[in-house]
């Protein structure tokens, strides 16, 4: 049997929603050499289980994609909610709530072990659509969002073989202090 | 050329060329052709595969044994019970061929004392000779930290350099002037850390100088237990020269020079296609931070090193289109009095045995992965420490806490390529315990005690959660040690037991590993007795700044002491201790346990005097979560009720799950309960959570206002914001003029 044949699109939607079984899972983390479609078949279980057409080009968190909208690649939530382009910090068009104090840390942490407010807060970034928490960053305030994934999408569709038309190298590049620029000028005005 | 040199015929085809030259000609060749050596063909591999298969197994073999057979001749339990040793077979240039299980992140560290060596002219005086031992244990010189020490032995054949075989081990104490054990919380300068050697020559015709044990007996707390540890690296060693001489005997001198680099470049071509093939190329931003509190502590004697400081740790993760992966730690703090300086050797360790276990994952643990990955940070910064002054003593604890980050990005990048079977966060949370002091008799001694480090939690994954004492990514032999044999070499320390702690973890779809306790009561200390923990996990902030996918980062550690309680009284009435924090707590609440005062500490505790009956808490070993908690599947909320790792408490404030529990601890959960409780939280969240516009406008005021929560947080910006490119990231997000300052 193939590698490809072994890892049928079945199997591999069992894994994406956590069913595969464990003895299954291993079976797969001792492939000498994995299935060549794998990338394929899995942007293929992703598409379908969302409601919403846009082409997903590669997967970023478990709620969240970046997709093809026109001439566009912005990133989009399984519910719906949009992002806006990719190069800019996903977490700039999301929900943010901070917690600052031993009372909110105590809704999370509930044994006697956790950070000490003075020096960290823990944000929480929601998505504005669906309410579901993307990301969570415990940092000292005034610390800038950390912008986790910037995924150079030209460079795995090279190596996957199949190179976008739309390739270029504009494609990536951090482009967040740009939003926040635009941001500042409001403020000043 | 004096006859010296010429006697060691050190490149492949017998020319006499130096170390040096040898070394620098393998850089250039991988430089300029992207292949280790050059080797653009690996013609031994292709023309026969099973003799080349046959032959590295037989090395593997080589290193395997050298290691099982010595680490009986330890006397310590992080030798025997925990394996804390490892065995290595080096071509001369410093590369490692092949490693035994253990440390296995020391394959990266002995390049560099091979480098060091050649680049210092130790090939010249005293030079290298058949027989001769040398040994190391010095960060500057490519160590991870002082406790590590390596021993080894170049391999002549037929009067040619053809090797170096290495054993290395972590050992009891490096007689720190400070903090007993080898992992130190204080250390406000490298005139604190210890008995430091070499690389130098310790020993000649196979047999040590016995000045060399003086100098471990006058040096360190715990010099018997020293030498039988630099025996067994010796043992080790020996047995394998002896092998590889035989396996060249049998395999001839051509063959095994060709193929041993061949080894090298064909592990290196492994790890580029599973990069190519399983990863999502691209840039990861991550960073951690941590506290260190020397202020009031060192002012009399050490007023440089009498601050307080939050380290940042900052990385920018890129894979590259080559498939390189570069980890960039601009905005690092700075270089200081404190232990947190990460010196080269420490931070290759950190990133080698953890990536290795990501990257890697194969018995054949070499070096190739120094071929594929490189850590870089500003000259004067803790990722590259400038100074000779500073503290060199745990640029290990730096590396390691540097790994976390590109092991989440590791991870959750075959995530999102759709290998979610290889996809889990692999963090090596672990704390220490060191102390020492004087026996009633008046012997001293001192302990790290290191039981975590061999048995560390796995992270979780996107279809698992994570587990506990599973896996020591620095060591694939697992295991703790006997906790029998710990307390035979800290009198003083009596268990009271080691488990996990309900609650204990961060939270998420796949929640981290359930943390890890220990406890201790003080019982006869003697003249004293003194300890202090340092580790992993964060210290009164969490081990990193990001979980995964909406998941809570990693839980920071715990450490308590509990001074003049009434432990042996209870004891007297048959009434059981607490065998964790959490059970200390309530037995205090209840007015049961009496306690004279306490310390409490976020983790990482200075150096603390302890007396008969106090007792020692810590907690620690909860690694970092994977995705939204209202997505955890309300089964596994109720296994873990079940199993005492959660209480319905949690369960319901966090995962919004409302189960109910009998007294037999069976749970029923109320689907219907919950599906309203966690929309409760979602409407709760969209109530208190504003748009990012919106809290961005209000925190840049603050910036640029420099009005930070707290004092230290103030002086890291300060400090880290020389740093050029955290200076745009920083200056960009909030949009700050070039006249900002702090």
């Amino acid at each position: 049997m193939s590698e490809q044949d072994f890892v049928s699109k079945n199997k591999l939607k069992l894994l994406v929603e956590g069913k595969l079984p464990l003895d299954d899972i291993h079976a797969l983390l001792r492939m000498p050499v994995k299935d060549a479609d794998r990338f394929w078949k899995y942007l293929e279980i992703l598409q379908e289980r969302v409601s919403w057409k846009e082409k997903i080009l590669v997967r970023i968190s478990e709620h969240l994609y970046v997709v093809q909208k026109g001439d566009e690649r912005i990133v989009k939530c399984d519910c719906g909610q949009e992002f806006g382009d990719y190069r800019v910090n996903w977490k700039l068009s999301s929900l943010v709530y901070a917690r600052t104090t031993k009372e909110a840390f105590d809704e999370i942490f509930t044994t006697q072990n956790k950070p000490n407010p003075e020096i960290v807060e823990i944000r929480e970034f929601y998505c504005p659509g669906c309410s579901a928490q993307l990301g969570v960053e415990s940092v000292p305030a005034g610390y800038p969002f950390l912008f986790e994934v910037l995924p150079d999408i030209d460079t795995l569709y090279e190596w996957e073989g199949k190179p976008l038309a739309s390739a270029n190298k504009q494609w990536y590049q951090d482009l967040t202090a740009t939003q926040t620029e635009k941001w500042a000028k409001e403020s000043s005005k | 050329m004096d006859t010296k040199h010429k006697m060691l015929r050190t490149t492949l085809k017998g020319e006499d060329v130096r170390l040096k030259e040898r070394i620098d000609l393998a850089d250039k060749q991988y430089r300029e052709t992207g292949h280790v050596f050059g080797l653009k063909f690996l013609e031994l591999l292709e023309h026969d595969p099973i003799k080349f298969d046959k032959f590295q197994t037989r090395l593997i073999a080589a290193v395997s044994a050298a290691r099982e057979t010595s680490k009986h001749v330890s006397g310590s339990p992080a030798g025997v019970g925990m394996g804390e040793l490892l065995h290595l077979l080096a071509l001369p240039e410093g590369e490692v061929v092949a490693s035994s299980f253990g440390l296995t992140g020391h394959v990266m560290s002995f390049p560099l004392i091979v480098k060091h060596m050649a680049e210092t002219g130790l090939e010249e005086n005293p030079g290298f000779r058949d027989g001769d031992i040398w040994g190391t244990n010095d960060p500057l010189a490519g160590g991870p930290h002082q406790s590590d020490c390596y021993t080894y032995v170049p391999i002549f054949y037929d009067g040619e350099l053809v090797a170096w075989a290495a054993g290395i081990n972590h050992i009891a104490d490096t007689g720190h002037s400070i903090c007993p054990g080898g992992v130190p919380a204080h250390s406000p300068t490298t005139y604190c850390d210890g008995f430091t050697y070499g690389p130098m020559k310790i020993g000649e015709d196979l047999i040590e100088y016995k000045w060399f044990e003086r100098m471990w007996m006058r040096r360190t707390r715990t010099g018997t237990l020293n030498i039988l540890d630099e025996k067994m690296r010796l043992t080790g060693a020996i047995m394998l020269r002896g092998r590889v001489m035989e396996l060249i005997d049998e395999f001839g001198l051509d063959y095994y020079k060709q193929a041993t680099r061949e080894i090298l470049e064909r592990e290196r071509r492994a790890i580029v296609r599973r990069v190519r093939t399983q990863m999502v190329p691209g840039q990861f931003r991550q960073s951690l931070f941590r506290p260190i509190r020397q202020k009031g502590m060192m002012g009399h004697i050490y007023r440089e090193a009498d601050k307080d400081w939050i380290v940042h740790m900052n990385e920018t993760i890129t894979i590259a289109p080559t498939s390189f992966i570069n980890v960039d730690c601009d905005g690092s703090t700075t270089q200081d009095y404190f232990w947190a300086n990460g010196h080269r050797g420490g931070i290759l360790l950190g990133m080698g045995w953890h990536s290795m276990a990501v990257l890697v994952q194969s018995p054949l643990v070499n070096t190739s992965l120094l071929k594929m990955l490189d850590v870089e940070g500003p000259p004067g910064s803790i990722i590259n420490p400038t100074r000779a002054d500073v503290s060199t003593c745990a640029p290990n604890v730096v590396g390691t806490m540097l790994s976390l980050l590109p092991n989440h990005v590791f991870g959750w990048s075959y995530f999102l390529r759709g290998f979610l079977e290889e996809a889990y966060l692999c963090e090596y949370v672990y704390s220490i315990i060191g102390s020492g002091g004087v026996l009633k008799n008046g012997i001293p001694w001192g302990m790290t005690d290191f039981g975590y480090v061999g048995s560390s939690p796995r992270g979780p994954s996107p279809w698992r959660d994570g587990e506990a004492c599973m896996v020591g990514s620095g060591n694939p032999e697992a295991d703790f040690g006997e906790v029998e044999e710990w307390e035979f070499v800290q009198p003083p320390l009596t268990s009271l037991g080691r488990q996990l702690v309900p609650d204990m973890c961060s939270h998420g779809k796949h929640r981290g590993s359930i943390g890890m306790s220990s406890a201790h009561l003080v019982s006869d200390p003697g003249q004293f007795l003194t300890m202090n923990t340092m580790g992993i996990a964060g210290t009164d902030m969490l081990g990193c700044s990001v979980g995964v996918c909406g998941g809570y980062p990693m839980l920071n550690g715990y450490t308590m002491y509990l001074h003049d309680t009434n432990a042996f009284a209870l004891l007297e009435q048959g009434v059981s201790l607490p065998a964790d924090f959490v059970e200390a707590w309530k037995m205090i609440e209840a007015g049961t346990l009496k306690v004279g005062s306490m310390e409490i500490y976020g983790n990482e505790s200075p150096v603390t005097q302890l007396k008969d009956g106090d007792m020692v808490f810590q907690g620690l070993q909860a690694s970092s979560a994977w995705g939204e908690p209202l997505d955890r599947d309300l089964d596994l909320i109720k296994a873990d009720i079940e199993c005492g790792w959660m209480t319905a408490e949690t369960a319901r404030k966090v995962y919004g799950a409302v189960v109910k529990v009998a007294a037999n601890r069976q749970c029923q959960v109320d689907t219907e309960a919950s599906a309203k409780a966690r929309q409760d939280i979602r409407n709760l969240r969209k109530q208190r959570a504003v748009p990012a516009k919106e809290f961005w406008r209000k925190e840049r005021a603050k910036v640029l206002a420099k009005q930070f929560s707290h004092e230290d947080v103030s002086n890291m910006y300060q400090d880290t914001l020389q740093y050029p490119k955290w200076h745009r990231e920083f200056h960009g997000f909030w949009q700050l003029g070039e006249d900002y300052k702090i």
